[in-house]
């Protein structure tokens, strides 16, 4: 039971409601901080915290937050978390927090954060609400990385920082760059995500058609043997 | 009956529900609002215990800021260094305002004027100490250059960088027509390289040797006069004053090395100084009607017999914010008429010669006639006549009233023209005066 559910936050959170590549949320970062991969990590990172903190508080209160004023403390409760991770970055990563800081920031108004918070951590326990936030994280954080990547290769022609050639295609660091990129993204990774979608689900049927065909199967023998026993 | 007591009962059943619903809705607010209160307040106590853990010093702070411009700084030994309140300002420069040194560069944080619509830009500037070199530089802030952007950022690691800061450095620029905004940005890198000569000791200081020397020829009457605007001049200006100077003083091959403003109480004070070395400087001040000459200009010297013939022609007079000279080239048998020129180095030096009259009026002299002999102008040039009313309007000053007469730095089209008069006609008067003094 346990073990269905986690695979299933886990598919859930990665893949089936990847928040990047299938939900299209988090979309300013994605877009701003992509340049450069290393920017992308610690901003997933920096995402993935907040959401796994918030989530579990979110779910601790769940029951005494009243629901008129749950969007108020769902942003307190999300500002104080993005605010600790900006204080944290400051002290002890100081380049990075120059480079990306003011997007931090913004992790405040983070669809993914309040969308999570209020469609999940707010009717789950906290040990679910956590992973939930884990994973949402973690599909966040390798969707804009592996932006990055290819961004900063492209674009800047190195890779989270070190120059691997001299050739590079500006557009590509560029915003324009940046929408390209992240559109051929989401098409490849959902013309993807439907074609396996397809073949589970047809596997899905053929197994279910075998085990109703041998359900019937059974069905059938066990009527003859009672027929051929009332004979 | 019964249905009026039914009635009354139904009413008073409603109220009492309403009542109830009310007092649910107000205790339901009042619940919601103390939950969002004690979120806040939680979060806030949370924050202020990160706040402490993760607090940044301003020393550490400030360090991180000096890194950012010059990442070789060891941060561990940054200092702020106290700035000399004598050298922390410069009229053609700007100013100094912090200096930070880790042992081995000196940041110093400098503001250069004279940029677009007099505005300013402040740069960082790092200067090597054991080399006296300029090792970098980035623009800290601006006002009013818009188009400093049209300055490459390459121009961060080029311009300036390596030059030697003993000596004034000569403007840079683009191609693009940036030139008010490269300019002050040429004075911030100039008053850093100022500032480290005059004040921290980093390359030779000439300037703080020859303002020694100045102010000792001087004598006791100028004990307190500052140099506000010590100026070693870049090769460029240099050329500038030359030709000025050469043509006045015919002084041969000698190189200006720099040339000295000074403003005080007692009036402007120019100083054309030759050479680097203190032993061996050679100076000649120009000073009211004064002209002293350095003990290094020796009676062969051809400079001294040039200057000589001049004493007492010369005046360096400074009229709003222009700081010239003028020089009697002749007064008539009368003592009445002089020929007089008005002299002003700048970037396109400019000549004006005016015969000015002048009679006694209440034991002073007073300007009767002015007339211009000679000018800068191209003919046609419409600022001719600007200048020509100007001249006219002086008709009547005295020595006393003279510099109130207009406001020589807003004569639109003629500005150098009005100071050059003004500064001639000055000279005339200061003469007259003199010798009515010495008659009586």
């Amino acid at each position: 039971m346990f073990k269905d559910k986690l695979k299933n936050i886990a598919l859930d959170g990665t893949v089936r409601q990847n928040p990047t590549f299938r939900l299209v949320l988090g979309t300013c970062p994605t877009l701003a901080l992509t340049s450069m991969a290393l920017d992308s990590l610690v901003m997933g990172i920096a995402v993935t915290f907040v959401l796994i903190c918030s989530n579990v508080i979110i779910s601790l209160l769940r029951n005494i937050i009243p629901d008129r004023v749950r969007i108020p403390c769902f942003i307190v409760i999300i500002a104080t978390f993005v605010t600790i991770v900006c204080m944290f970055m400051e002290a002890v990563l100081p380049a990075l927090y120059e480079s990306i800081g003011m997007f931090l920031s913004l992790i405040v108004v983070n669809c993914i954060i309040l969308g999570r918070a209020e469609s999940y951590a707010s009717h789950n326990p906290v040990g679910y609400s956590a992973l939930d936030g884990l994973f949402m994280g973690l599909g966040f954080t390798v969707s804009i990385t592996l932006m990055g990547i290819v961004r900063e290769i492209l674009g800047k022609g190195s890779l989270f920082g070190a120059e691997l050639w001299s050739f590079k295609i500006g557009f590509f660091a560029s915003s324009a760059g940046a929408f390209l990129t992240y559109g051929l993204f989401i098409a490849i990774f959902n013309v993807c995500y439907n074609a396996v979608d397809r073949k589970l689900k047809h596997k899905h049927a053929v197994k279910e058609t075998d085990a109703h065909a041998e359900a019937v199967a059974e069905a059938q023998a066990e009527a003859a043997v009672t027929a051929k026993e009332a004979e | 009956m019964a249905k009026e007591v039914k009635n009354a009962v139904e009413t008073e059943a409603t109220v009492s529900a309403t009542k109830s619903m009310k007092r649910g809705t107000v205790i339901q607010a009042v619940k919601a609002i103390a939950v969002l209160v004690c979120i806040c307040l939680v979060c806030g106590a949370l924050l202020a215990l990160c706040h402490d853990v993760f607090y940044i010093s301003d020393d550490l702070r400030f360090s991180r800021s000096m890194a950012k411009i010059y990442p070789e700084l060891d941060t561990s030994k940054v200092e702020k260094r106290d700035l000399v309140t004598d050298f922390k300002t410069n009229a053609t420069y700007g100013e100094v305002k912090s200096v930070v040194t880790d042992g081995k560069v000196y940041i110093i944080e400098a503001l250069g004027v004279g940029g677009y619509a007099s505005g300013t830009v402040t740069l960082y500037v790092v200067v090597g100490i054991a080399d006296a070199k300029i090792v970098s530089w980035a623009v800290k802030e601006n006002v009013g250059q818009s188009y400093i952007d049209r300055i490459p950022s390459k121009a961060g690691t080029t311009w300036y960088v390596g030059k030697d800061v003993s000596n004034a450095l000569d403007l840079e620029m683009t191609g693009a027509t940036v030139l008010a905004t490269s300019t002050a940005i040429s004075n911030a890198v100039n008053m850093a390289a100022f500032y480290c000569r005059s004040a921290l000791g980093v390359g030779k200081n000439p300037e703080a040797d020859a303002q020694k020397a100045i102010l000792a020829l001087l004598g006791d009457d100028y004990s307190s006069y500052t140099f506000a605007s010590a100026n070693v001049l870049g090769d460029s200006s240099k050329v500038d004053e030359e030709t000025t100077v050469k043509s006045l003083l015919d002084n041969g091959s000698d190189e200006i090395t720099f040339v000295m403003y000074a403003d005080g109480d007692k009036g402007a004070v120019k100083a054309y100084v030759y050479g680097e070395d203190a032993d061996t400087q050679k100076i000649i001040v120009f000073a009211g009607d004064q002209v002293k000459l350095s003990a290094n200009l020796t009676e062969s010297d051809e400079l001294v017999t040039k200057v000589t013939e001049f004493n007492g022609k010369f005046h360096a007079i400074k009229s709003g914010n222009y700081n010239g000279y003028a020089y009697i080239s002749n007064v008539d048998g009368e003592g009445a008429v002089y020929t007089v020129a008005g002299i002003k180095s700048a970037v396109t030096p400019k000549t004006y010669v005016l015969k000015v009259t002048i009679a006694t009026d209440g034991g002073k002299g007073k300007v009767t006639a002015i007339e211009i002999e000679t000018d800068g102008f191209v003919p046609g040039d419409p600022s001719k006549d600007a200048a020509n009313k100007l001249a006219t309007s002086l008709v009547g000053v005295t020595l006393d009233d003279i510099q109130t007469k207009y406001d020589s730095d807003k004569q639109s089209g003629a500005t150098q023209s009005a100071n050059l008069i003004r500064i001639a006609v000055e000279a005339a008067l200061r003469d007259y005066d003199a010798n009515l003094a010495s008659n009586n």
